[in-house]
């Protein structure tokens, strides 16, 4: 890589992994302050990862960020955003976790304006939340701690939602198993009244099992009652 | 209604605080009048929605708000990206802020971004360079433009003007307007062991668009680190009252963003400042 301006040296510098000789005297201070403004916002938006794997493991994946051309955002507060998206593609094993924590973030942060809007009455028709953030993990991420770095397999798949709540700005989280995860993509798509989706969602699956009506009842009613469902005019 | 009140700060003295976050309650909590304006960085609103535009929000009615950003990288040569300076335009439009001001360093490289504000070269080819970037943002934006003078802890051994000179020819170039940073003057007076008050008076002042005071620290080895987690010092105080007599009232800000003392404290630092300026403008 060649940098065409002198000052170019200087970000090549504070950022490579095997910097070279600095460009000019004291030029390993910034290098300091690059490398510690990454650390401490890394650790801000991980926390959770940063107990489980230490302080060491975050900074070594900081360093393969910086080495995969990371950050290239303008935005400081996005950095995370961009190293997640980064572990997620170089196959890190934990970017689950990452993940799980930065959903968080991304409802709170999401553009949508949502003042206006409110959760549908009994027979209206209802759609997810424009905020809410659905991804699946292979395994129960929620449940990993310094204790329990490593999740009982026998927990499966997990589909977890976040989103924010109009006005209050309330981030809320739910963790539902696949097929009630499946059953909400619907509603991601189309508003629908809770029986048209209950039936939809029903019809969807070759097998489903004793009890999946009940459990997809519930998850509407919790749903309703927290904003995750909320009424399509408002929406559109 | 946001650009009539922003016009109202030209029209006297005024003083602001850096709007931050960890400040934000104790500052709407503040005594009505207390400061005239807030300054926040585009960089940490631009796209959020949430907690943080209510924030914004919340800043927007209660005060002007003038936008000083961090990351337009203006001594680097990397393509600013179209789309985001169409964001920012429409955000610094909505904001109703009278200029935007960055900083006369280097971020970004290659897309790579430092998010660290590092020192130039000072050559003429770069002080060309800088002029013709800050002419472009400013078209793009819409906005009259100004630039900071960033403190440093090494020099490079390209450098071929010293600091005022650097400035003074970036700003003629182009233009633009100064944002006078006093506690960045007097850290690289500092470090670099010049007389602060000689380089301040071949600052081309008459540009300045907005002063901006800090506090900073003193490491052991003796080096000055541009911190704004300090108290101004007098010494900062008074490059103010010298200042004052060629720039005229423009908008003071203090900035703060460490060691965040109660709010009280940061509003003694304001009338500080008020008094100092009372002084220079209102004096017999």
């Amino acid at each position: 890589m060649g940098f065409s301006l002198p000052g170019e040296s200087l970000v090549r510098f504070v950022l490579d992994f095997d910097p070279g000789p600095p460009p000019f005297p004291r030029a390993d201070l910034y290098r300091g302050f690059t490398r510690k403004i990454h650390l401490d916002i890394l650790e801000v938006a991980f926390p959770r990862f940063r107990s489980v794997m230490g302080s060491a493991a975050l900074e070594e994946m900081m360093d393969s960020f910086f080495r995969s051309n990371g950050p290239q955002t303008l935005q400081y507060p996005c950095v995370p955003d961009e190293f997640l998206a980064w572990a997620s593609s170089s196959g890190c094993p934990d970017h689950d976790l990452l993940n799980y924590e930065r959903a968080a973030v991304r409802a709170e942060r999401h553009p949508a304006e949502l003042d206006h809007l409110r959760a549908p009455g009994e027979g209206e028709r209802g759609r997810l939340n424009p905020t809410i953030d659905v991804f699946v993990a292979e395994r129960a991420v929620h449940r990993i701690t310094p204790e329990t770095p490593q999740p009982p397999t026998s927990d499966g798949p997990q589909v977890y939602l976040c989103w924010r709540r109009p006005t209050t700005d309330e981030v809320a989280r739910q963790r539902v198993g696949p097929l009630l995860g499946r059953a909400l993509g619907i509603l991601g798509l189309k508003a629908l009244t809770r029986e048209a989706w209950l039936s939809r969602a029903l019809d969807a699956e070759s097998a489903a099992p004793a009890g999946a009506y009940e459990a997809l009842l519930e998850l509407h009613r919790d749903l309703v009652s927290r904003e995750g469902i909320l009424r399509p005019d408002d929406l559109d | 209604m946001q650009g009539a009140r922003i016009a109202d700060l030209d029209k006297g003295l005024s003083v602001g605080l850096g709007f931050r976050r960890a400040l934000a309650e104790s500052l709407f909590s503040a005594p009505s009048g207390s400061i005239d304006f807030v300054e926040l960085a585009p960089e940490n609103y631009l796209g959020f929605g949430g907690p943080r535009r209510r924030l914004l929000q919340k800043a927007m009615a209660k005060w002007p708000v003038i936008a000083h950003g961090l990351a337009l990288s203006l001594g680097g040569d990397d393509k600013l990206d179209p789309v985001y300076l169409e964001e920012l335009a429409q955000f610094l439009s909505d904001l109703g802020t009278p200029h935007y001001s960055d900083h006369l360093c280097i971020g970004s490289a290659h897309g790579r971004h430092s998010h660290e504000l590092l020192p130039l070269p000072r050559t003429m080819s770069c002080a060309r360079h800088c002029a013709e970037r800050v002419d472009g943002v400013s078209r793009a934006l819409g906005l009259p433009m100004a630039v900071e003078h960033v403190s440093a802890y090494g020099s490079w051994p390209e450098d071929e003007l010293d600091e005022a000179d650097f400035v003074t020819e970036v700003v003629e170039r182009s233009g633009c307007g100064l944002l006078l940073d006093l506690n960045n003057l007097y850290v690289n007076a500092r470090n670099f062991e010049f007389d602060p008050y000689e380089m301040l008076n071949r600052m081309p002042l008459e540009a300045t668009l907005q002063i901006h005071m800090a506090g900073h620290e003193r490491r052991p080895d003796g080096l000055r680190v541009d911190t704004h987690s300090e108290a101004i010092l007098d010494e900062v105080y008074a490059l103010l009252a010298e200042a004052l007599k060629r720039t005229g009232p423009v908008p003071i800000l203090i900035e703060r963003d460490g060691h965040f003392p109660p709010i009280e404290e940061l509003l003694v630092e304001v009338e500080q400042i008020r008094r100092i300026a009372n002084g220079v403008f209102f004096a017999g």
